[in-house]
């Protein structure tokens, strides 16, 4: 057999050979997504049963990003307290990771946990405008405010890390007659340290499997679910540094529950 | 010609070939990678082998204690007498005592009333249950406090002059007072987490009732009394050549007999270990400084350093407490010498043993450890509920030994089942 027809054979037979494999990894993808689309009607169903109407869209394939580690930055402090005192600050260490900063405009506390409290006269031209460029130097999401025809009310931030909101890490401006005269909240750092695990993150499903066994547990009135959403529960202990957990936001009818994806606790974030 | 087009059709089938043996490559790899699952633990396995290695050297432990606690606010308080420091319900409350002793001035000293008016002020009242060192407390707190006082409780109030003062107490009759940066705002916001009312003093009702006035002033009452499980616990099922191994004897050793009690003997030069069916074990150095700890001086370790050293040890030798974990529980200095004792605890309610000894005892002189007795136990709650006597009962048989103070824990009498009863002291 001469070597034109011989190199046509083996073509011939790796052909067939990579359409096997193809077609073998095609049906285990088909299966694999056929048993996610039977998930996903299960846990329609399992809701449906309890009289609660879910998105079989909102079910995630995302996969939960890793924890992440951050460390409390002085500088980050200063620079917030510049911001907001002006830059003839005089600043002291009170002990137990309680920082003061203070000026003529006002007076200034950072925590260890980064929690900070600043008040005074921070700025009275167009303080909608500075919240938001502080929001924006910060890494905080927009702020929205609610203010009386006096110009008087709070507007609230929350901390974002890579897209993803931190829903428990918000700012809160206050301001009384067109005077921004107070910033609280959780300052925290936008570099982080990722964490390793041996414990698989919660899955979409298995997140609201969790909120479902809690709900029932508590009796809690929910009729439907209409969003299903990554983010990241802030924690800080007085002996470990703060970290950023991912967890899953649902959103229902009734208000929004995050589950914590490496512990599977659920918490009632408040009501909508 | 016909020779460049052979060629040209022999180069083309080779490039053919390559591609499809390529892609044939990439399939099986892909059809491979599916049916293990997680492919990065596939390759590190068959790359770098177990890439956990078991790590011989003795680490720190973090460690935890038992604690109770009472928030007083205007409406009651609200108390919680089976907290861990670890519980991540404890974080709040010790975030804001870690705050409180990071910031804390020069203390003075104060009365025994001052300290009961500062309770019943807005404040938060934390009981380690035993004289601690504050440097040990401060260090579970994410503090750094250098001093070596010792405290049983600490007390947060808000003494209304718009600052927050932190009141210390021995356990016996020295109390001290001193001033703290957090504002009265930092405590409120946290007083306001807890519904008041759920717990009194004894002190609260010693006005109305005789038997209360008997008690110590701060024993700390549920309105509800909790509901405790009965423990299940057994000698602890421990490799007696790790054990060894740990106390740096010789596993191999043939210097090993049983005594006429039944425990084994190991002996190695004038040092030696006696394990006992029971689980007790009991250690003797000899004249050379074999197991020591690794301490700045050898002469006089300091606590922090005798603590952390010696927790390290005792988290190797307590390897299998079921639901159980060892606090410790007082540290005693004489000289050159120093007892540690370390206890067992099970969801923040201590377990004591009967003939009054401890889990763990480690006697050391300067760095070597002298002498160490272990009780190597195992618990775990069982479904079945710890029958306790109705307060008004446990307050009367209290009452007859006038100041002692009445808490709930466990009694280990060395049976298969504990339960939790009253306990006076």
């Amino acid at each position: 057999m001469d070597r034109y027809r011989l190199k046509n054979i083996i073509i011939l037979i790796l052909s067939l050979m990579n359409v096997f494999l193809l077609a073998s990894l095609a049906i285990r993808e088909g299966a694999r997504q056929s048993a996610k689309e039977t998930a996903v009607e299960q846990m329609v169903s399992l809701f449906a049963a309890d009289g609660i109407t879910l998105d079989p869209d909102v079910i995630s394939d995302e996969t939960p990003p890793a924890s992440r580690s951050l460390t409390r930055s002085t500088d980050l402090e200063r620079r917030a307290a510049t911001l907001l005192l002006g830059t003839a600050l005089s600043s002291s260490d009170q002990g137990g990771g309680i920082s003061s900063y203070s000026s003529d405009r006002g007076a200034a506390q950072f925590r260890s946990g980064g929690s900070f409290d600043v008040s005074g006269t921070l700025c009275q031209e167009n303080p909608t405008d500075f919240c938001q460029d502080f929001c924006r130097e910060f890494g905080y999401s927009k702020p929205v405010f609610q203010l009386d025809t006096n110009a008087t009310g709070t507007g609230t931030a929350v901390f974002l890390c890579d897209g993803l909101s931190v829903y428990n890490c918000t700012l809160t401006f206050t301001i009384t007659e067109g005077v921004l005269t107070s910033v609280s909240g959780t300052l925290l750092p936008q570099t982080y340290t990722e964490l390793a695990s041996d414990v698989e993150p919660l899955s979409a499903s298995a997140a609201l499997t969790a909120f479902q066994k809690v709900r029932r547990e508590t009796s809690a009135v929910v009729s439907s679910v209409t969003e299903l959403e990554l983010c990241l529960e802030y924690q800080s202990s007085s002996t470990t540094s703060m970290t950023l957990i991912p967890a899953w936001c649902i959103v229902t009818n009734t208000g929004e529950y995050y589950v914590n994806c490496s512990t599977g606790t659920v918490t009632f974030g408040g009501i909508l | 010609m016909d020779a460049k087009r052979r060629n040209h059709r022999d180069f083309l089938q080779n490039i053919i070939i390559s591609l499809l043996s390529l892609s044939a490559v990439i399939l099986i790899a892909q059809t491979q990678i599916y049916s293990l699952g997680d492919s990065s633990e596939y390759f590190q396995q068959f790359l770098g082998g177990d890439s956990a290695e078991a790590n011989t050297a003795v680490q720190s432990v973090s460690l935890s204690s038992p604690l109770r606690v009472a928030v007083s606010g205007t409406y009651g308080r609200y108390g919680d007498v089976d907290l861990v420091t670890s519980d991540e319900s404890f974080r709040q409350l010790g975030s804001l005592l870690g705050e409180a002793l990071g910031s804390a001035q020069q203390s003075i000293s104060c009365s025994q009333e001052s300290f009961a008016a500062a309770l019943n002020r807005p404040s938060i009242y934390y009981d380690f249950l035993n004289p601690q060192p504050l440097s040990i407390l401060a260090t579970e707190l994410g503090a750094e406090v250098t001093s070596d006082t010792f405290v049983r409780s600490l007390l947060l109030s808000d003494n209304g002059a718009n600052s927050i003062q932190l009141y210390f107490w021995d356990g016996a009759d020295s109390f001290q007072v001193c001033a703290t940066a957090l504002t009265p705002s930092d405590l409120d916001a946290l007083i306001g987490q807890y519904e008041q009312g759920n717990a009194f003093f004894a002190s609260d009702r010693a006005a109305l009732d005789e038997t209360f006035a008997a008690l110590a002033p701060w024993s700390l009452f549920l309105q509800t009394t909790p509901e405790l499980p009965v423990l299940s616990a057994q000698p602890m099922q421990t490799d007696t050549d790790a054990l060894l191994t740990a106390l740096h004897f010789n596993p191999r050793t043939n210097y090993r007999y049983p005594d006429s009690s039944g425990a084994e003997v190991i002996v190695e030069g004038d040092r030696s270990v006696h394990i006992r069916p029971d689980g007790t074990v009991f250690y003797r150095s000899g004249s050379e400084a074999t197991l020591t700890i690794d301490v700045a001086d050898p002469d006089a370790p300091a606590i922090a350093e005798a603590v952390s050293e010696t927790s390290a040890l005792v988290s190797e030798l307590l390897s299998d407490t079921g639901e159980a974990s060892f606090y410790l529980e007082s540290v005693a200095q004489t000289g050159t010498s120093m007892v540690l004792r370390y206890g067992y605890q099970i969801n923040g309610t201590p377990i004591r043993f009967a003939d009054g000894g401890t889990a763990v005892e480690i006697t050391l002189t300067g760095s070597v450890i002298s002498s160490l007795s272990l009780r190597l136990r195992t618990y775990t709650a069982t479904s079945e509920l710890s029958l306790l006597l109705p307060l008004p009962q446990a307050l009367a048989i209290a009452a007859q030994h006038p100041g002692a103070e009445l808490s709930i824990g466990y009694t280990d009498s060395g049976a298969s089942s504990v339960s939790a009863c009253w306990l006076s002291d």
